[in-house]
């Protein structure tokens, strides 16, 4: 009978793998198959950040909406899907959030899915980044799943990069017998700031100039902005607009008016004086030599 | 006549608004291949088609940046900036461009050494709209969040090599021009 060479024996005196190696073996399964233990996704993730804990019907609760990525990120669309038969959307937010343009934002009355989208100046990576904040309310109790749809995130590579995000969903529970609470008063004295605000001409449209802004409100953020304008004498019906609002090449004066969640108000009027003057020129030119004609003939009179 | 002096500088004055402040509102000669703005005698002017952008023509290229998306026309000596090589976008995004100097004209376009010859010019703007062709960054002819997105990277930077992404031609990417792109938002 052979002997079997030492060499297919471990230093146990057994065929079978050492403990070592067993280890080893079941770490690197249990590695695989544990996501959480070091792997990091490479997409950026959208998810919310909501109320813990049960609510009451009639509750008032605050959603965050947030933005995790790696690589760096400088606009962003999605839509937010709510059951709108369980829950109601008192408001949003912008403000303190990683955008500076804002395309879609929803606006009341609100419905289900809620539009946004927008960029930011300077691109974003990092955790926890705002993208917007939504106020709800309960109107009927049980469970409520807040998910994202059309998710869309692109890289600040000059390219316009689209990266689909990875995305995260929130369940809210309500139930009969708990008092409804409110979110934190938000208590905002400030009227909103403009950043931007110029009339610049529409270098396609040469027939039109553009009224160019842009709003803050770091508190409660921007509700609306609105706007008058003026060609001759009197100011024009206002209107809500969005950043840009086309007027006439004759306009002179505008009026913008902006206005918080809280109910402060910002306004500023500019001028277009060059337009102002060829509007006038005509009259200004007749009242002139009329002037001096008055005057001329009050000077003759008095020599005779 | 002191009177008759006066009534003449007078009507002058009177019609210098219509007459002198418009002298650079001519009229819009247009074509299936170009649009030329402010024509005046002495050959000032801005010709645009979907291949070339030229503007401040005196006799030969006045001083200026001109551009398109497929070049960047530096007039006059104050441009000898460093070559910046200029691709022209097939599909997708189109990477940062900018230009040097035009090598040579006439028959098949402008085209610069070692670069592929323009495209024969179909005679339609790339993308039916002149405000399309000019705002739209990625080349889909759509103006949405991806040339958004182009745009912002470029933001608040000067100089030739931005001339595609500053639309009000102030030589610098800035907020007017993201407010123009928005204007014409296509989605």
């Amino acid at each position: 009978m052979e002997k079997e060479s030492p060499k297919s024996f471990n230093r146990y005196g057994s065929k079978f793998p050492g403990p070592a190696f067993l280890f080893l073996l079941l770490y690197s399964i249990s590695y695989i198959l544990n996501p959480s233990t070091g792997y990091a996704s490479s997409h950026p993730v959208f998810y919310f950040e909501g109320p813990e804990g049960m609510l009451g019907a009639g509750s008032e609760f605050s959603v965050k909406v947030l933005v995790d990525s790696k690589e760096a990120l400088n606009a962003y669309a999605f839509s937010i899907d709510y059951p709108a038969e369980k829950l109601e959307v008192v408001s949003v937010n912008d403000a303190g959030t990683i955008l500076d343009i804002r395309k879609d934002q929803p606006e009341a009355p609100f419905s289900s899915p809620l539009k946004f989208s927008g960029a930011g100046f300077k691109s974003f990576s990092g955790k926890a980044g705002l993208l917007f904040r939504i106020n709800f309310r309960v109107i009927e109790v049980g469970s409520s799943l807040l998910t994202f749809s059309e998710s869309k995130a692109y890289l600040a590579d000059g390219k316009g990069t689209l990266i689909v995000p990875e995305v995260r969903i929130l369940k809210v529970e309500a139930k009969e017998g708990i008092l409804g609470s409110t979110p934190e008063v938000v208590n905002d004295k400030t009227p909103p700031s403009f950043e931007k605000l110029a009339l610049v001409p529409d270098p396609i449209n040469s027939g039109q100039k553009l009224l160019t802004f842009l709003v803050k409100d770091d508190v409660s953020g921007v509700r609306d902005v609105s706007l008058q304008s003026k060609r001759w004498l009197w100011w024009e019906e206002i209107k809500k607009i969005s950043n840009p609002a086309a007027v006439s090449n004759s306009t002179w004066a505008v009026r913008v008016r902006v206005s918080d969640n809280t109910g402060n108000i910002s306004e500023k009027i500019i001028y277009d004086w060059g337009v102002l003057a060829r509007n006038l020129w005509p009259l200004i030119l007749i009242m002139f030599f009329a002037i001096i004609l008055v005057i001329n003939r009050i000077f003759r009179r008095k020599r005779l | 006549m002191k009177y008759r002096l006066l009534f003449g500088l007078a009507v002058l004055l009177w019609l210098w608004p219509w007459f002198g402040a418009n002298l650079a509102l001519a009229d819009v000669a247009t074509s299936t291949s170009f649009n030329l703005h402010s024509v005046i005698g002495t050959g000032g002017s801005r010709s645009t088609s979907t291949t070339f952008n030229e503007k401040g023509v005196l006799g030969q290229p006045g001083e200026g940046i001109s551009s398109s998306t497929s070049f960047v026309l530096k007039g006059g000596f104050l441009y000898f900036g460093p070559a910046v090589t200029t691709t022209v976008a097939t599909s997708g995004g189109p990477g940062p461009s900018g230009g040097g100097g035009p090598t040579g004209g006439g028959g098949g376009g402008l085209f610069f050494p070692g670069e592929q010859p323009l495209p024969k010019k179909t005679g339609k703007l790339r993308c039916g709209s002149l405000a399309l062709d000019k705002v739209d960054l990625s080349g889909d002819c759509k103006v949405n969040l991806i040339d958004l997105s182009i745009l912002l990277y470029y933001y608040e930077r000067s100089g030739p090599g931005v001339a595609q992404y500053d639309f009000n031609e102030n030589l610098t990417v800035d907020f007017p021009d993201i407010s123009v792109m928005m204007f014409y938002w296509s989605g």
